[in-house]
């Protein structure tokens, strides 16, 4: 796989006048895993969905650069399209759209020259949903129509499996699941790391920290990068708080 | 074939989108009413009506009771603005042809045109036990299969109904929604005209649908139909008004042809092998089977959806003598055999299946007979490569060493010499003959013309569009080059040629049907193969094949068709995105005669009026389903009154769609006045730009153990305005009635606006009531969950209205769920932004 770098160069957005980031300088380079902490309200998610082009943010500076070109207003779809992925914190249900069309038609869209026939992508969709321990049937419900915490979550991971992106943004993806569903994830999350995906996991506790041991821990207080290091970083957290962090 | 760009795909999809197919249906004949009332009404206007019709006296005291309560009447103002409707303008009677047949042939041409437009002989033919259609004021044709009739079943409209049948139809007229009700019900009281009426003796179930069609063309006109169902005791019966949209045969892309080229993505080709643009296109989901027929020619098998028509025969329709469990086709019941529209998953190998040869031509006098003998040895042997050291094209052709060859190489050679162009001709490792020529003119002709890779060749559409000698011509020039011929018995010439271009294949298939023949593509898988003693690595072959002077043929030929037996049908389970297009060029023969599109009133700027009235008896323990779906033209006032009388243990299945008009107000309504009378009122209402639909439903329990389910479901686009009106009223009695309203507003625009009145009024202290309600609108999150997986925009929000619909549209015909999808899927993209 090619290698692919996600670069944010001063990003500064608002939501309704509030300016939430101001002013973040990341860069995430294929295979890496990067940790974002950060107590509540910092801007953590906002992070998440900015970068994947969420139109209820304003970006007022800076920019994101996807492999080198410039994607700061580029479109969600665009952005999937270049290799960005972001598992949602609280994925939306949404009635009546079928599972099974909606990975197909993200997939086509994807990659558009590959022409998987039909079987074979169920086939693989099936593989991989035992992977994730979701049952067969929940390739013909609706997205998240119904679906208790931790089956959103897995079905998260799912889509991060199927669409096989280059970059994955991981946002609480620890929350609401069981100590054996959390197993799951992170042994994908590691098959991907493998592949040379690039990994940005947002995390408030440090649950799924202890599975996959992020090489970079940056810490987001009030909108800004205000520490990087590395796994220590985040062990202390677990320790300590958020309190000894300084400004 | 080009690599598929997605990206590229969508725009275009939503671009060709944007030129809404609606002006294609809307269409306004010229036909000159044989008698019309004129404008206004009055109590003459009235009389005139009652006096054309030859109506006893009751009916003409009733028509001008209605009248005087009309007159009498407010215009409503609780609902819809209705300030557009001048009753002083509209032409409240007129009459297109003097009588009425019961013989689809005997319909004015004019009017037969139209209702073929519509496609509804050939939807009467295959799906209904029975149809009226109505022009104007006045139904103009009536049809009841025989077996129904037989059973006693009424089904006619309602002005015969009221000469043949007086006593029946007076027990019913008005009972249910008499004068007094509103104003519109007097207004249909006083000039009411056509319309079905129905009865289902008792015991009797009707199982195949019966249809009512509507058409109304007058500019200002009204159309007042007044429809009655009677299920007796015990009755079960289907009623469909509007017009099943044989519209797939259009909104797929299934003109006969191009329906070959049907669905997912390796199946872009278009069989007539034209290079035909595709001018619509688009995506959406379907589960279900899918089929594949393979016919006689296995290189034309296609694929398709269960329910998509294809034009065929059935073999039993043709066979005569079965001897000893065998069938024999018999040429002249064949011949005389008019192909239909069925469902793919109604045919079965040995059916026939037509394939259409294009009639057109235009000939180009520039391409003369030795340009096409070029032409037609470069398709099979030539090539055009560079020589850089002349900085110059060179077109080559190579010839094998064969006698044969070489009288051709030196034809060839002389022919271009002729022409005034440079020409070699050389011989080399005693194999092969080439000859080539740098002539620019020449060259870019045949590059022009048909191409330049042998498995991209194809021939240009002017060449497609030649007359068919000249492309006679070009093939016996073609085979010159890549064809092979076996001498059969007697006279008979077997020819086959080979090329690695499907498109070629299916091209040359079609010039030689144009000459009378038709020819079986073949394929052979890629494969090491000796042709003519040359060693040759073969990619995919198509090979056209047809034999001349054939005693025998499977294939009958039958003017432009060609009736093709079915080899093979194969169905697999799908679940998956299909693509639906339509193609150019052969909109403009194949669609002719087949139906176009759903009862859509011709488009005007001024307003027109509908308003009807159903009146539904089902009486004990029957069985009554009435569906109507409308999609008249956006300057039209629809305003129907339903209402359904629900004796004890009966049930009323009420099932609408409402797309079309610019002011709707409906809402059907089932008194359940037995006990155990049941209710379901199921509806989806569609606002577009400057459109305002208000629907909703009545139930009225009147009787204990009666249940009633009201769903209803709004989208409004754009400005566009929905409301629900309901009510629910359970009296004092009605022990342990249920009932449980459901109403789910979607606006996807800032400007769309919904609003719900529901009533609720329940005095039995038994009953039980639930009234659900949401309105949502399409989300920016919903959205950008989608597109941050990749989807376009406009495919995430058709998605989502799609799955907003997906529970009512279980529950309603395929047909109309496919023309709401198509019709969603066309306003969304003409909507551009969401949101």
């Amino acid at each position: 796989m090619t290698d692919m770098a996600l670069k944010i160069e001063n990003l500064k957005a608002e939501v309704e006048g509030k300016e939430i980031l101001k002013g973040i300088d990341l860069t995430i380079n294929s295979g890496e895993i990067h940790a974002l902490m950060g107590p509540n309200g910092a801007g953590k998610s906002t992070l998440g969905e900015v970068l994947i082009g969420h139109p209820n943010y304003k970006i007022t500076g800076g920019k994101i650069l996807i492999n080198g070109r410039d994607m700061t207003n580029a479109t969600p779809e665009e952005r999937a399209r270049a290799g960005l992925f972001l598992a949602f914190q609280n994925p939306i249900s949404i009635s009546g759209v079928k599972i099974s069309t909606f990975l197909r038609m993200a997939y086509n869209n994807l990659y558009p020259d590959e022409k998987m026939p039909l079987k074979e992508f169920f086939n693989m969709v099936k593989t991989v949903m035992k992977d994730v321990d979701m049952d067969e049937s929940f390739i013909s419900r609706s997205i998240n129509d119904g679906f208790s915490g931790g089956e959103r979550k897995r079905f998260e991971v799912l889509q991060m499996v199927i669409l096989k992106p280059k970059i994955v943004i991981l946002d609480e993806i620890d929350s609401g699941l069981d100590v054996d569903a959390l197993k799951l994830v992170s042994a994908e999350i590691k098959k991907m790391h493998d592949q040379k995906v690039g990994f940005l996991i947002i995390t408030h506790y440090q649950r799924i920290l202890k599975d996959i041991i992020p090489e970079f821990v940056h810490v987001l207080k009030d909108g800004r990068i205000v520490m990087n290091g590395d796994n220590k970083v985040s062990d202390r957290i677990e320790d300590e708080g958020y309190d000894w962090i300084k400004e | 074939m080009e690599d598929y760009n997605k990206d590229e795909e969508i725009e275009k999809l939503t671009e060709s989108l944007k030129h809404n197919k609606k002006s294609d249906f809307e269409f306004h004949d010229t036909i000159n009413p044989v008698y019309s009332t004129g404008t206004g009404l009055n109590r003459k206007t009235v009389e005139e009506i009652s006096d054309i019709k030859h109506e006893p006296d009751w009916m003409r005291r009733s028509r001008l009771k209605a009248l005087d309560i009309f007159l009498s009447k407010p215009m409503p103002t609780w609902g819809p603005d209705l300030s557009g409707i001048n009753f002083d303008e509209l032409t409240y009677y007129s009459k297109p042809g003097e009588t009425k047949a019961k013989n689809w042939d005997d319909v004015p041409d004019k009017i037969k045109e139209t209702f073929n437009k519509l496609g509804i002989p050939q939807m009467e033919q295959k799906y209904l036990a029975g149809s009226v259609a109505q022009y104007d004021s006045e139904g103009v044709y009536g049809s009841l299969r025989k077996e129904w009739e037989d059973k006693g079943v009424i089904f006619t409209d309602l002005d015969t109904a009221v000469q043949e049948h007086p006593d029946l139809v007076k027990d019913y007229y008005c009972r249910a929604i008499p004068p007094s009700d509103n104003k519109f019900a007097a207004l249909n009281g006083a000039v009411w005209s056509g319309g079905s009426f129905l009865y289902v003796p008792k015991n009797v179930t009707i199982d195949m649908p019966l249809q009512t069609y509507f058409r109304m063309n007058g500019e200002q006109s009204g159309q007042f139909e007044h429809t009655i169902v009677v299920a007796d005791e015990g009755a079960k019966v289907h009623y469909i008004e509007g017009c099943l949209p044989e519209d797939e045969l259009i909104s797929q892309g299934d003109k006969f042809v191009p329906i070959n080229e049907l669905l997912t993505d390796d199946s872009v080709v278009s069989n007539t092998g034209n290079q035909r643009k595709i001018t619509r296109k688009y995506v959406h989901p379907y589960s279900g089977l899918m089929y594949k027929i393979t016919p006689l020619s296995p290189g034309n098998a296609f694929r398709a959806t269960s329910e998509h028509p294809v034009l065929s025969i059935k073999k039993e329709d043709v066979t005569s003598r079965i001897r000893d469990g065998h069938y024999e086709i018999s040429t002249k019941k064949l011949m005389e055999a008019i192909p239909e529209y069925r469902r793919m998953d109604e045919l079965s190998e040995g059916d026939f299946i037509v394939y259409v040869s294009p009639v057109e031509t235009e000939d180009d006098a520039s391409i003369d007979d030795d340009m096409l003998k070029i032409l037609g040895l470069y398709t099979a042997e030539g090539s055009i490569s560079f020589n850089k050291s002349l900085n110059l094209y060179q077109m080559s052709f190579s010839f094998s060493f064969a006698e044969k060859e070489e009288k051709i190489a030196y034809e060839l050679y002389n022919i271009i010499k002729a022409k005034g162009e440079q020409a070699n001709i050389f011989k080399a490792d005693k194999k092969y003959y080439t000859v080539s020529t740098y002539s620019k003119t020449l060259i870019d002709f045949c590059l022009n013309n048909a191409g330049k890779y042998a498995d991209k060749k194809a021939f240009s559409e002017k060449i497609m569009k030649l007359p068919p000698e000249k492309q006679k011509l070009l093939i016996d020039y073609y085979l010159k080059g890549d064809g092979n011929v076996y001498i059969k018995k007697g006279k008979s010439k077997m020819i086959r040629a080979g090329t690695a271009s499907k498109v070629l294949a299916l091209q040359l298939q079609e010039m030689l049907s144009r000459n009378n023949t038709f020819a079986s593509i073949m394929i052979r898988k890629a494969s090491d193969d000796v042709i003519l003693g040359r060693n040759i690595k073969r990619k995919e072959q198509y090979i056209v094949e047809y034999t001349e002077n054939m005693k025998f043929s499977r294939v009958r030929h039958k003017d432009n068709y060609y009736y093709v037996p079915i080899k093979k049908m194969e169905a697999e389970v799908y679940d998956d995105i299909v693509y639906n297009m339509e193609v150019e060029t052969d909109d403009s023969y194949l669609v002719k005669g087949f139906a176009v599109h759903n009862c859509t009133a011709p488009k005007y700027n001024t307003s027109s009026l509908h308003t009807a009235i159903v009146e539904i008896y089902a009486r004990k323990n029957s069985d009554v389903k009435y569906t109507s779906v409308q999609n008249w033209s956006d300057s039209v006032y629809n305003l129907p009154v339903k209402r359904a009388w629900v004796d004890e243990n009966a049930h009323m299945d009420w099932v609408t769609g409402e797309l079309g008009s610019k002011v709707t107000m409906i809402y059907p309504s089932s008194y359940l006045r037995g006990r155990g009378a049941s209710t379901s009122n199921l509806q989806i209402t569609l606002a577009t730009k400057d459109t305002f639909k208000d629907a909703g439903g009545k139930a009225l329990h009147l009787a204990p153990d009666t249940t009633s389910r009201i769903v209803s479901k709004s989208i409004s686009l754009d400005n566009g305005l929905t409301a629900y009106r309901g009510l629910v009223r359970m009296n004092e009695g009605a022990k342990r009635a249920k009932s449980h309203v459901q109403c789910d507003a979607l606006l996807i625009n800032s400007d769309s606006k919904n609003y719900t009145y529901p009533y609720d009024e329940i005095y039995e202290p038994t009953a039980e009531f639930s009234h659900e309600a949401t309105v949502g609108k399409i989300g920016t999150d919903e959205l950008t969950y989608l597109r941050s997986r990749g989807l376009s925009e406009d495919e995430a929000s058709s998605m989502i209205v799609l799955g907003f619909m997906d529970d009512i549209m279980k529950e309603i015909p395929m047909e109309f769920a496919v023309e709401m999808n198509r019709l969603v899927k066309l306003e969304m993209s003409k909507m551009g932004a969401v949101g």
